[in-house]
């Protein structure tokens, strides 16, 4: 691995290069060539904090949050569904460790995140395992430690255990909320799968013939279960560090025999409870940092601290991932707060719009069960560059205020999104198209509605922009309830009681009413030559297509998101429909993030056909983007 | 429909209380208060599921992994009630 410097660095922290006054940073280097960027950079733009700073290592995605003392920190994360879940506050221990002289590392482990490969690659357990080793690696490289902590949290606890047996001369392991044993640790997939899926979806949640289970959005393949149940946890005999902490969650117990090998395996084991975990494993949305116990973890570990790194730190490089069709660089487009992305770039460029894709909540640029990631690297194959980023406040984006709501929803957000054009721009591309799903989608209206810069957007599951929603309600869209209601396994399961009908019944009746008196209004309006909500949104779309926007609404069946276009276009949206360079696709199955992997593969297909409408293929060349060819709507002009 | 045991109820109020998932006060929850719109997650609701097997000495069956029976108190009850042995009178 080769590791050349970014930018000079003292003391841990960014200062202007020498040579250059600061006027320049090396921003791009692939592992496998001398490819410098040099790039625009000011010295106003160096915050007085200590920065992280992208890396790749053995495919793997992460950030090093530099600092100088002998004890360098690996943390393993949670995976799946539950990374997704607080990967805002997992970045922040980080920075917290370091703001206490620890220099610390996070990534995501091979076939998550960042990382290259996927759910269904071969050989995970290991490798994931395999890749805490590389970091330990990487860390001594990078900072010169020769003593190393690993922090892992649930099933990062489980690996961090096993890769700290395997790796040996451990300093420091922190278990958070640890699943003590692989049996456990799937009992809770399938638990999580179950508990999440409607009952029409139960079917897809349980382990099917193949052996395969999908939990949140994430699939585990039948050898990826396997290897996780016979994960072997402190059964080597020998300590899996020299001093161990171990935060038990407060709301079930730690498995006995795990806790057992622990405190007999020789190390000195610490037990306390992780009192606040409740408040960090929940939805993005609401998922709150946990102040004690991080607390307690970070106050623990910077008790283990002595002295200064005895190496000297390896040069390195400001990293790329390279894959078969593409090349992904993670990149921090603004400093002033930290604003981050992946720059996707296909090696066969085209000259198309660049792809930029928006946060879905409080998710982070992976998006909901990865398919951003998933998606990029598709549509890399057929030309297009991209970025996903985060907003402020979300992901590994700082909030511009203490006052942001973490939320693509918020209206200040396209400021942000326009400020990753600006940036987008400034690297040459001139044409953009942005694509959102739910909140996001509504961001990406936002914002295109204001920004020239926009030629195309893809608009999934859009809610919230005629109508607020209600977070976490369940309720699916009118249609796909009469549909169940002609079904015999529909009237069965409200025999047994396992469907809701009287508040099925109550947001049925209450999305009807909204309709009908959305249509009197409409009426009304008409009658006394009045705007309207209707009117409004009919000729904001038209001054899209006057621009030769290409408006793409993509709706599941069952998404509420789809009652929301109904109540004010009719049914199918027909009115808005009628607005040249706009079209609505309706899919068949999946829910409202696409949690199944048969709805991601049919929208993937979908969103590929649309953009190769709305952007055929010119000629290639040219890093630039020329004026993109826009077909018109594919249900009207 | 047979009401919940009341023990039940109540021991049911106290896992959730030192679960701190829901907020507010749960000690005068409602057996068919709508837990999810209380709060719960459908993580929370697999922590919850745990710490109720633990209490309880009981293993839920796949077939009461679901929205459903984690959607209020009382319907946990019934289901804690289904899944232990009744003394025999």
């Amino acid at each position: 691995m080769d590791f050349v410097d970014q930018a000079p660095r003292q003391g841990g922290n960014f200062v202007p290069h020498a040579e250059t006054g600061g006027e320049v940073r090396i921003d791009h280097l692939t592992e496998s060539s001398s490819d410098i960027r040099l790039l625009p950079f000011s010295v106003g733009d160096l915050s007085p904090t200590v920065m992280p700073e992208p890396i790749v290592f053995g495919g793997c995605s992460g950030w090093y949050h530099p600092a100088t003392s002998n004890l360098g920190v690996i943390l393993c994360g949670p995976h799946g569904y539950e990374e997704l879940c607080v990967h805002r506050h997992w970045r922040r221990l980080a920075q917290d460790l370091a703001d206490r002289g620890l220099p610390t590392l996070r990534f995501d482990y091979p076939g998550t995140g960042d990382s290259i490969g996927d759910d269904e690659t071969p050989g995970q357990v290991a490798a994931w395992i395999e890749s805490i080793r590389d970091a330990v690696r990487v860390m001594r490289s990078m900072s010169g430690v020769d003593r190393i902590a690993l922090v892992g949290l649930r099933m990062g606890a489980m690996l961090a255990t096993a890769a700290a047996e395997q790796i040996g001369n451990i300093t420091a392991l922190v278990l958070l909320a640890p699943i003590g044993s692989g049996e456990a640790c799937f009992r809770e997939l399938r638990a999580l799968a179950l508990m999440r899926a409607p009952a029409r979806h139960r079917h897809a949640a349980a382990v099917g013939q193949d052996g395969r289970l999908e939990a949140a959005g994430f699939l585990y393949t039948a050898e990826t279960l396997a290897d996780l149940r016979a994960l072997p946890l402190v059964q080597s005999g020998r300590p899996p560090a020299e001093s161990v902490l171990l935060l038990n969650r407060p709301n079930a117990s730690i498995n006995r025999d795990f806790q057992a090998r622990l405190h007999g395996s020789g190390a000195a084991v610490e037990e306390e409870t992780f009192h606040d975990y409740p408040l960090l494993l929940r939805d993005a949305d609401v998922s709150a940092y946990p102040e004690r116990g991080f607390g307690q973890a970070v106050d623990w570990l910077a008790a283990l601290r002595e002295g200064a790194a005895p190496l000297a730190p390896q040069p390195r490089s400001c990293p790329s991932l390279s894959l078969p069709d593409a090349t992904e660089t993670p990149v921090y487009f603004s400093r002033t707060p930290n604003f981050f992305g992946v720059m996707c770039e296909p090696h066969a460029i085209t000259r198309r719009p660049v792809l930029v894709f928006l946060n879905t909540g409080a998710n982070h640029h992976i998006g909901t069960s990865r398919m951003t990631v998933t998606m990029t690297r598709r549509l890399a194959q057929m030309g297009f560059a991209s970025l996903r980023f985060d907003i402020g406040g979300v992901g590994d984006s700082d909030a511009l205020s203490p006052h942001s709501s973490h939320h693509p929803s918020d209206p200040a957000a396209t400021a942000d999104v326009r400020r990753a054009l600006d940036w987008l721009q400034g690297k040459g591309y001139t044409h953009f198209i942005v694509v959102g799903l739910c909140s996001g989608a509504k961001l990406a209206l936002e914002t295109t509605l204001v920004d020239e810069r926009i030629v195309g957007q893809i608009l999934l599951n859009l809610q919230g922009y005629w109508h607020a929603t209600k977070p976490g309600h369940q309720y699916v869209s009118r249609r796909t309830y009469f549909h169940l209601a002609r079904q015999l396994t529909t009237w069965k399961r409200v025999a047994r009681g396992e469907t809701d009908i009287w508040g099925i019944t109550k947001s049925i009746v209450t999305r009807t009413v909204l309709a009908v008196s959305t249509e009197i209004h409409e009426v009304w309006n008409r009658l006394w030559r009045k705007g309207g909500q209707r009117a409004e949104s009919l000729a904001g779309f038209r001054q899209l297509a006057d621009r030769q926007v290409a408006t793409r609404l993509i709706y599941v069946q069952e998404d509420p998101g789809l009652d929301e276009l109904e109540i004010v276009f009719g049914r199918d949206g027909g009115l808005l429909a009628t607005v040249p360079n706009v079209s609505i696709a309706l899919l068949k199955e999946g829910d409202h993030i696409f949690s199944w992997e048969i709805s991601r593969r049919q929208l993937f297909e979908v969103v590929e056909q649309e953009l190769e409408q709305m952007a055929p293929s010119m000629s290639s060349g040219s890093a630039v983007p020329a004026e993109p060819v826009l077909e018109h709507g594919l249900t009207t002009s | 429909m047979k009401s919940p045991d009341n023990a039940i109820l109540d021991q049911l109020r106290a896992i959730l209380g030192e679960q701190g998932t829901l907020p507010g006060d749960v000690r005068d929850l409602a057996p068919d208060t709508d837990l999810y719109a209380a709060g719960l997650t459908s993580l929370a609701s697999v922590d919850l599921m745990l710490a109720i097997e633990q209490n309880f000495g009981v293993s839920f069956p796949d077939e009461a992994l679901s929205r459903r029976t984690f959607s209020s108190i009382g319907s946990i009850a019934a289901v804690i009630e289904r899944l232990t042995p009744q003394p025999k009178s």
